[in-house]
């Protein structure tokens, strides 16, 4: 998609976080998962949420869950965003885990978008480091 | 402004409204802080802080919360009142940190003024209104409408209201006063502070 290999408004990968933007450039949706309480955490940190220790590998979650709000965005808050405003943001909570909300872009024009509906992760590869993570309503 | 002109105004990210949004502003205040028996021979009447609550609350990124509706207020008005020795009951104004609108709402639940749900029904009704509410909020129009001072004007507009200086924004019970910073959906970090009048 030519909007996005364009885009400059881009996340900033850290210590932590690279390997997230990392493996959904690859196009794979990884979190981090706890090899001691299986719990999940997101965003990326160094000690799980659950048990708060650091044994912490990357692991591929189903990468489904449903939507729990949403907003829509008018306001082109950078240059590069301008054409695709307006747009549609999910928070969507993950199959895993109830308290992982995790935000991005929705992007099935032809299934409206209401409370509960079903979606699955949709990489997007945006440099050789970074891919975003965007939304759309499961089939 | 109406309701009209509200409902007119463009969408910056729905559901917010460019009336949603409070008003970008420069501008500074200062506070003096002096302790309370000495802040008794100064000219103004003294403005004490009862109690203060600050840190870590709620938020959505994986906090071990998964009801964003639940107000990041809540675990610091407990603080907040166990340290002033007072309760929601007894605050009779309220400056409320609004860098938009929705955070009103959900701080007028999180301070234990209403119970969930019940806030739209009491603003239509004026509980919270300047001159005729029960509780007083934003008596100065808040960072909505006075402008965005990062809260810093929500004490400055307390202590006025506290020594009965505000004018036609004086409200009738100005003793004990709330006021409270960012909510916390982002950081998951808020504070707060009741002032009472000595």
């Amino acid at each position: 998609m030519a909007e996005l290999t364009e885009r400059r408004t881009l996340p900033t990968p850290d210590r932590d976080s690279a390997p997230y933007w990392a493996a959904l450039a690859d196009g794979v949706f990884l979190l981090q998962h706890c090899l001691d309480c299986a719990h999940w955490t997101w965003p990326a940190r160094p000690i799980c949420s659950g048990c708060h220790g650091d044994r912490l590998a990357w692991e591929q979650p189903h990468g489904t869950g449903e939507v729990y709000s949403w907003i829509i965005t008018h306001q082109p808050y950078a240059p590069d965003l301008a054409r695709l405003v307006p747009y549609t943001t999910a928070l969507v909570r993950l199959d895993e885990q109830a308290d992982i909300l995790i935000p991005g872009r929705y992007l099935s024009d032809t299934v409206d978008i209401h409370q509960g509906l079903r979606v699955r992760a949709l990489p997007e590869r945006v440099t050789d480091q970074i891919g975003l993570l965007h939304w759309e309503a499961a089939r | 402004m109406t309701m009209d002109d509200y409902l007119e105004s463009r969408w910056i990210v729905d559901p917010f409204r460019k009336f949603d949004c409070c008003l970008e502003t420069d501008g500074a205040v200062a506070i003096v802080l002096v302790r309370a028996d000495r802040a008794k021979d100064l000219p103004h009447r003294p403005v004490l802080v009862q109690g203060a609550a600050w840190g870590g609350g709620i938020n959505a990124v994986n906090n071990g919360h998964a009801d964003i509706t639940e107000s990041p207020a809540g675990p610091i008005a407990e603080r907040l009142y166990a340290a002033a020795g007072l309760g929601p009951s007894e605050v009779e104004f309220a400056e409320l940190y609004d860098c938009f609108t929705y955070n009103v709402l959900s701080q007028i639940e999180g301070y234990g003024f209403a119970e969930a749900g019940t806030v739209p029904g009491m603003l239509a009704d004026g509980a919270f209104d300047r001159a005729s509410g029960s509780l007083p909020l934003n008596t100065h129009g808040g960072l909505l409408s006075e402008g965005y001072m990062h809260g810093m004007n929500h004490v400055y507009e307390a202590v006025e209201q506290i020594r009965g200086n505000a004018g036609h924004r004086q409200v009738a019970r100005h003793d004990v006063g709330l006021v409270t910073g960012q909510l916390g959906y982002v950081s998951g970090y808020s504070s707060a502070a009741l002032l009472v009048g000595a």
